[in-house]
């Protein structure tokens, strides 16, 4: 038997041994469980390796400071599918959308350690991430130390000076000083351990308790508000109106600055202003004076000036723009709240309480938690009025009478005006007139503009038709006040020409 | 072999199926409740003597609150959470007592974490025990509730809770109610003028200081008739006046602040351990009670108004300084009434007539 003929034997055998396995229904039974197990085993642990976090820790790394949005890259999703796990620094800031374009970046390291560069020449800078030295700027033309590791946050930093973010510090006779969330990470601070709190948890019959502290760093208000120890008024978004008494500190943190009260463990977030000196008069006081001649029986007309500030006002009268109000006694300083815009400062009017509470704070609120002068009225069983331009600001117990400008002469305020004079006609216990003309000419040509005093004018006179039309109370102020811009005029800022207005009161039917 | 090689592929599936579950992850499991609400319980220890339970069930039958809370991470990081549950406030309030009577709350949850929130937490903020968040039931291993500390740090918002621990203050606790209409009448007046009338008013500072009213408090809480309540500075306080004639009165004003800081009708406001009340607005408000043929209000009516409850014995001065001890349990059988000329007047219902206390200027809870 050649060695041909033997292995071709061999074969055979084989071949007829697994014929005759694979043709067993058992075998054959075992070999396609197993295959299903294996099928089954690899799913799974495809399913398992897609649920499995990555071990490579990726510390987070945040853009703050001046823009409206702080970005945080939490981990290395951005870079899937890139060879180099890097990001140009422009884009991350891009990203942030500063609050201006000129600004200097503040490279802060883990460490305390950082770097500031002009926003303009951080061009040539990427951030990169390695697993040694986390995420590290890597320039071309700057100086060497430019490289910090372990970046933390990249923090903007405003260069021009701006009263439209941060937090303003007012009186009411100017605007005193600004501070960026940016800027605060620049100026001297104390680092303070702030007490979170205790908690324990008990195993093997023993207590493992732990005190939790969180490092602060915190700049005493005293040092950058001369308060002369009287209060303070402060404000912030969401509607926050707070007098204090002792100051505490600011902290900044993201995009934002916050007020907090150690000793009281009490933080009010996203300040937006502090107003020192601040008049004791407020457009709320609209509601409670109000109230107070209604439940007397007396009558009282509001009329409320849309966008009429206290330095309008003194602009206005030196310049013989007023007759009327000239004539009579000098109005008060009243404080706005804060967003100084129409639906804010009406709200704030017609209920007198501040926008926390009213539940007005942001253009897009239309409806009030609390009850309005309006719904009291009608609780007594008295007749109130509301007489609007062409839209409903908010939604109150009554519905206003609307007015449109049908002569097309540019302004609805003569229309206003005849519907205010009609429906005194039916003597309500309560009457809001709303003028827009002011607000609408200050937005286009400037608060102090000819043509905004020319509009001044004309309500001037409106005003003392209807005061001389009025048997009772009378009450005039505005919701807000304006300031000039390069485009005209704007208002929404805590500064004191938005947040100052006049505060009429007289008696109606005379002069 | 049809038949044979379906029960193989019925096989291979249930086997593909058993490998493929086998190799998740286990915490990716939906929720599902097997245990009743009736049978959850929770603890409530420092009551009394012995500890209270209550069910989860009982709990919700409670007056539920829906409210936006933030919390804050450990990075300063603030979130906004909806929750809906029930105040703890309301919860010990049927229990006749109140979380600011307590020197901290311990809340324990189910793995033994627990977190004492100070008395300085406690005292300002609304506790929510919610069961709900963001329109969603608890998660499984956060149920049954989660205790909800608005403003605070995410580590006092406990999870799973089952054990609510009441601290006793550390130092012996007394409180007085002062009586404002018996006070005034010994202090300095001044003018004032409030719209077109001129009226009286008293300082705030005279006020605290004429009764020694000594506190480290920040805060001054103020309940008017009408139920509005509010917190003020205490520095604020003390800039202000409290107006005693003409109208709205007692209220709360100055020449300095808003209006809308005033406060009308004062019913009572406490600064520290001292509350100031208002009898003549208690007379308006309170239900009315008769002792024979005097008419007024409720001694037990009045002190639980206040939260002044928790004393064994009772000490009532007299403007003229008499003092009369009672016991918590005669509590019931007191009234205060208008005396024509002689101020307010409190008797005790089965006490003889020289036991009365003529011209009542506080009382003091001693535990």
């Amino acid at each position: 038997m050649d060695e041909n003929s033997k292995s071709s034997g061999i074969f055979q055998i084989y071949k007829t041994f697994l014929y005759k396995i694979i043709s067993n229904k058992r075998v054959r039974l075992i070999v396609l469980c197993l295959l299903f197990s294996a099928m089954g085993m690899y799913i799974g642990k495809t399913i398992m390796s897609i649920l499995k976090p990555t071990n490579l820790y990726v510390p987070k790394l945040k853009v703050i400071g001046d823009v409206k949005q702080v970005i945080a890259v939490k981990d290395l999703e951005y870079f899937k599918g890139l060879d180099k796990k890097s990001i140009e620094l422009q884009n991350l800031i891009h990203m942030a959308k500063p609050f201006s374009e000129s600004y200097d970046v503040l490279l802060v390291g883990g460490d305390g350690l950082f770097a500031k560069l002009e926003g303009k020449n951080a061009d040539d800078c990427l951030i990169e991430f390695s697993p040694d030295n986390g995420w590290k700027a890597v320039t071309e033309k700057h100086p060497v130390n430019s490289g910090i590791k372990n970046i933390k946050e990249i923090v903007i930093v405003s260069k021009e000076k701006s009263w439209d973010y941060g937090l303003n510090i007012i009186s009411p006779k100017e605007n005193i000083l600004n501070i960026t969330p940016g800027e605060f990470h620049l100026k001297e601070s104390t680092l303070y351990p702030y007490f979170d709190g205790e908690s324990s948890k008990g195993a093997d019959k023993r207590d493992y308790s732990v005190k939790v502290y969180k490092y602060k760093r915190l700049l005493p208000l005293r040092d950058i508000v001369k308060s002369n120890g009287d209060p303070i008024l402060m404000m912030g978004a969401k509607g926050i109106y707070e007098l204090i008494h002792n100051p505490g500190y600011l902290e900044a943190v993201g995009n934002k600055i916050n007020y907090i009260d150690r000793e009281n463990r009490r933080q009010l977030q996203d300040i937006k202003g502090i107003m020192v000196d601040f008049p004791p008069h407020s457009i709320m006081d609209v509601y409670h004076d109000s109230l107070h001649y209604i439940e007397n029986n007396e009558r009282v007309l509001i009329i409320l000036l849309d966008g009429f500030s206290y330095r309008q006002y003194r602009y206005g009268l030196t310049r013989g723009y007023m007759p009327f109000l000239e004539g009579i006694a000098e109005p008060k300083m009243a404080t706005s709240v804060y967003k100084p815009i129409t639906n804010g400062g009406f709200a704030a009017i017609i209920t007198g309480q501040p926008p926390r509470v009213n539940g007005v704070y942001d253009r897009k609120h239309r409806d009030l938690k609390t009850e309005s002068i309006f719904g009291r009225v009608e609780k007594m069983g008295k007749k109130s009025v509301l007489v609007e331009g062409d839209i409903k600001i908010l939604n109150t117990e009554i519905e206003p009478i609307l007015n449109i400008d049908r002569n097309e002469n540019g302004t609805r305020d003569d229309e206003i005006f005849e519907t205010a004079l009609e429906a005194m006609s039916n003597e309500p216990d309560l009457q809001l007139v709303h003028f827009h003309s002011i607000d609408d000419m200050g937005h286009k040509y400037g608060d102090t503009a000819k043509e905004t005093m020319e509009a001044l004018k004309i309500i001037d006179r409106y005003i003392g038709d209807l005061a001389a039309n009025w048997e009772g109370k009378i009450i005039i102020t505005s919701d807000h006040g304006m300031h000039s811009t390069s485009q005209g005029g704007s208002h929404g800022a805590f500064r004191y020409e938005d947040m100052i207005v006049p505060y009429f009161f007289l008696e109606g039917g005379e002069k | 072999m049809k038949g044979i090689i379906k029960k193989v592929a019925i096989l291979g599936i249930i086997l593909l199926l058993i490998f493929t579950g086998a190799c998740s992850r286990k915490d990716i499991k939906a929720y599902e409740s097997s245990e009743v609400e009736e049978n959850i319980e929770i603890a409530i220890r420092g009551l009394r003597e012995e500890d209270e339970v209550i069910s989860l069930e009982k709990l919700k039958g409670m007056e539920i609150v829906t409210k936006e809370m933030q919390s804050i991470t450990s990075s300063g990081e603030v979130k906004t959470k909806k929750v809906k549950g029930v105040p703890l406030e309301g919860l010990l309030r049927s229990y006749e007592t109140s979380q600011k009577n307590y020197g901290g709350i311990r809340f324990i949850a189910g793995d033994s974490y627990s977190i004492v929130v100070p008395k300085e937490i406690i005292e300002k903020r609304e506790i929510i025990l919610a069961y709900e968040v963001d329109d969603k039931p608890l998660a499984q291993k956060s149920q049954p509730l989660m205790v909800a500390v608005p403003d605070e740090r995410s580590m006092y918002w406990v999870k799973n809770l089952i054990e609510i621990e009441l601290l006793e203050e550390q130092q012996s606790v007394s409180k007085k109610v002062v009586f404002l209409e018996t006070i005034v009448s010994s202090l300095d007046t001044e003018d004032y003028t409030y719209y077109e009338d001129l009226d009286k008013v008293v300082k705030v500072t005279d006020l605290l200081k004429g009764d020694h009213v000594e506190s480290h408090k920040e805060g001054v809480y103020i309940k008017a008739a009408d139920g509005l309540d509010k917190e003020e500075d205490i520095e604020v306080f003390k800039t202000g006046y409290i107006k005693i004639t003409g109208k709205d009165v007692p209220l709360f004003l100055s020449p300095d602040l808003p209006k809308g800081m005033h406060v009308k009708d004062i019913l009572f406001f406490t600064y520290g351990d001292n509350v100031f009340f208002s009898l003549d607005k208690g007379l308006e408000t309170l239900e009315e009670k008769k002792i024979g043929d005097k008419e007024g209000i409720s001694l037990k009516d009045l002190l639980k108004e206040v939260d002044l409850v928790n004393g064994k014995r009772y000490i009532c001065t007299a403007e003229d300084g008499y003092k009369l001890e009672v016991s918590d349990d005669d509590l019931d059988k007191g009234l205060i009434y208008g005396g024509n000329g002689e101020g307010f007047i409190l008797i005790f219902e089965g006490m003889s007539k020289e036991k009365k206390v003529k011209g009542i200027h506080s009382i003091e809870a001693v535990k």
